[in-house]
């Protein structure tokens, strides 16, 4: 996979490159938003973005490029961790979200989640009877009122909300959601489904025994601007 | 040291009194200064009026007497001046006026009785009391000097009147003091206002206070302002601290990105001898250290309302699961979570993921088992961290969450920041919750309270 690595920092730059090249990815690298403009007309498969940048924001990057009409994965680097800039960075059109400092398997475990399930479709609004799952602005709605659904839940609609119907397995939950396959997480994942079923209806997502979860035939798929 | 809360306790039982007997409110003072200024002024008025009117009254009494002497004067020079005429003439008119209760005597212009009575002596005014007989007397002479004494009962006005006065001072003064509370309630209103706003003023977000309009009275008004200058001082030095904290941050973790980052990667090596695997990987936990401390260090510089900016849904079981499930497996073994029971709260994951971190690290340092519940009472979520160690002295619980506290437990001293349990007081408040260490029958509790998704 080519990947982009964008940060100011020339120790950080260098260190999350070799990481990656380690793992066989083809990493470019650069230090500031114009080089990264340029890097990436040249194409690459997944940009992982500082969020400041000397030229620029890392936001403004990620906004520029989803306004162009770019679907490149983004996972979003930051040394601040605000729930604030984490939302931004969400809305900005990133993927995916890490703070520094970062153990560098999890960095990796996150560009290998990352290339796996490209990015999301942008503006992705799913609806289901009287459920509305709007992905973008993380509200879900039923009967018109808002239902208080956590980062962990949304990981797990997103995957299934991509796969549109068909059957993600346990393994991949477990893997997309947690990051590794564990029984603590397999136990987690049960306790997360009957909580979202709870939340938005029984009906809403599919157990296949021994297969896995699929979301609900009929759920309308909806790309918005 | 100990000396503080004994004297602390003393002041707050002597205010505890004061308050029970004199409300130290300001319509009370006002009140009271109302009713007395009414008292001193009744009093006042009350008795100038007394004084005019015992004047008056004496002024037409004496009158009345006099021009009783007068009329009988004015008979006296019409009949003879011998003293059997004169008495006759003076029996005439006592007869005529015996119904008016005067008293006529007349004197010879020697000073002696013509008339029998030795009741009355002869005034040395024109009008004068005799208290020998309790009667005022008023005289007028006849042009040959003969001089004619009328005397009437002598009424004492004067104590009649100062009890009138009295009563209606009492009575003006107990209506002040009844009018006075709603009257000063009306005078303290601006002030009241002004209070009422300051109460809802949350003093992390006072960059956004809502004082009011001017009230268009000069004291409250300034008093306005400068509580306005105050409040923007507050915030402009929260706005330091976060963006203190913010750009500490920032150049904080960024190093420990890469120095940590090259330690993994070092450690990767597989040609690594095995001492030098060995110091990396000393260097690489004594870097998580670091971060972990300056975690914890830049969490507490943060202020509390610059954290909560934002919030997501966070499910409290979700993140106690994550916190256990992050331990190591000797550790994850002694952590027992009641029951499947969950709560959904507004806040930062990660923020809340430290607290949970602290508390039950905390918890498994003093104890062998740790219980974890969560509960849901009446919009907030409560969740007892219980430790089955050597607790905490019931005086000791408030004290252990200003920083660099330690508990002097018994057993042996337990390594750390001394700021674990700041930090989850901190992270606790600003999501609008508290926290504390509640009984127990053994070892120690800790309550964490967090108000509940609406």
């Amino acid at each position: 996979m080519r990947v982009f690595v964008v940060d100011d920092e020339v120790d950080v730059r260098s260190v999350v490159s070799r990481a990656l090249a380690a793992d066989g990815h083809v990493v470019m690298s650069a230090g500031d938003v114009e080089s990264a403009r340029r890097g990436l007309s040249e194409g690459a498969d997944l940009l992982v973005l500082d969020l400041s940048l000397p030229d620029g924001s890392g936001l403004d990057l990620c906004r520029t490029l989803r306004a162009e009409g770019s679907d490149i994965p983004i996972l979003m680097l930051t040394a601040r961790s605000e729930v604030a800039l984490r939302v931004q960075g969400l809305d900005a059109g990133a993927d995916d979200y890490l703070s520094k400092p970062f153990a560098v398997a999890e960095l990796r475990a996150r560009v290998r989640a990352l290339g796996r399930r490209g990015s999301l479709p942008r503006g992705l609004v799913c609806e289901y009877g009287d459920v509305q799952l709007d992905f973008a602005a993380r509200r879900a709605l039923r009967e018109g009122s808002e239902v208080a659904v956590t980062s962990r839940e949304w990981a797990i609609l997103e995957l299934l909300c991509r796969r549109s119907g068909r059957i993600v397995s346990r393994h991949d939950l477990l893997q997309g959601v947690w990051g590794e396959v564990s029984d603590s997480g397999a136990g987690s994942l049960e306790v997360l489904i009957a909580r979202l079923r709870r939340k938005l209806g029984g009906e809403l997502i599919r157990t296949l025994r021994g297969e896995g979860y699929a979301l609900a035939q009929g759920v309308k798929h909806e790309r918005r601007a | 040291m100990s000396a503080v809360p004994k004297a602390a306790g003393r002041s707050k039982a002597r205010s505890g009194l004061r308050s029970l007997f004199v409300t130290p409110s300001l319509v009370h003072r006002v009140a009271w200064g109302a009713a007395l200024s009414a008292c001193v002024s009744a009093l006042i008025a009350a008795f100038a009026t007394c004084l005019f009117a015992v004047y008056m009254l004496q002024h037409a009494e004496d009158r009345r007497l006099t021009e009783a002497a007068l009329v009988l004067v004015s008979e006296l020079e019409e009949g003879a001046r011998d003293d059997e005429s004169v008495r006759a003439t003076v029996l005439d008119e006592i007869r005529e006026t015996q119904h008016s209760g005067v008293l006529f005597e007349v004197f010879a212009p020697d000073g002696r009785p013509i008339t029998s009575g030795d009741s009355l002596t002869l005034p040395v005014e024109p009008c004068e009391l005799q208290e020998r007989v309790g009667m005022r007397a008023c005289r007028a002479a006849v042009s040959d000097g003969i001089i004619v004494v009328c005397a009437a009962v002598h009424t004492e006005l004067m104590s009649r009147f100062v009890l009138a006065a009295l009563a209606a001072t009492l009575l003006a003064g107990a209506l002040a003091w009844l009018a006075s509370r709603p009257i000063s309630n009306r005078v303290i209103a601006p002030l009241s206002r002004l209070r009422a706003r300051l109460t809802q003023l949350d003093v992390e977000r006072c960059e956004s206070a809502q004082l009011g309009d001017n009230e268009g009275i000069s004291e409250v008004d300034q008093l306005r302002a400068t509580i306005a200058q105050l409040l923007s001082r507050v915030a402009r030095a929260l706005g330091h601290a976060t963006r203190f904290a913010a750009d500490a941050a920032h150049e904080l973790r960024t190093p420990l990105t890469s120095v940590r980052a090259e330690l993994e990667l070092l450690a990767e090596d597989e040609a690594l001898a095995q001492p030098t695997r060995e110091n990396l990987q000393r260097a690489h936990a004594t870097i998580e250290q670091l971060g972990i401390l300056v975690e914890r260090l830049l969490i507490l510089a943060t202020p509390r309302s610059a954290s909560m900016a934002y919030a997501e849904a966070v499910s409290l079981r979700d993140v106690v699961d994550d916190v256990r499930s992050a331990l190591p497996e000797v550790d994850r073994a002694r952590v027992h979570i009641a029951d499947d029971e969950d709560a959904t709260v507004r806040g930062d994951a990660a923020l809340l993921h430290t607290l949970f971190a602290n508390a039950m690290s905390n918890a498994l340092k003093f104890g062998k088992r740790v219980e974890i519940e969560i509960t849901k009472v009446a919009g907030f979520a409560l969740l007892y961290v219980a430790d089955d160690g050597p607790g905490i002295a019931a005086s000791e619980r408030e004290r252990m969450f200003e920083p660099f506290v330690r508990a002097q437990r018994r057993g042996p001293r337990v390594p750390g920041h001394g700021i674990g349990l700041t930090i989850i007081a901190h992270i606790a408040e600003s999501h609008g919750g508290s926290v504390a260490f509640v009984e127990s029958q053994r070892g120690a509790r800790l309550q964490l309270r967090l108000p509940l998704i609406a």
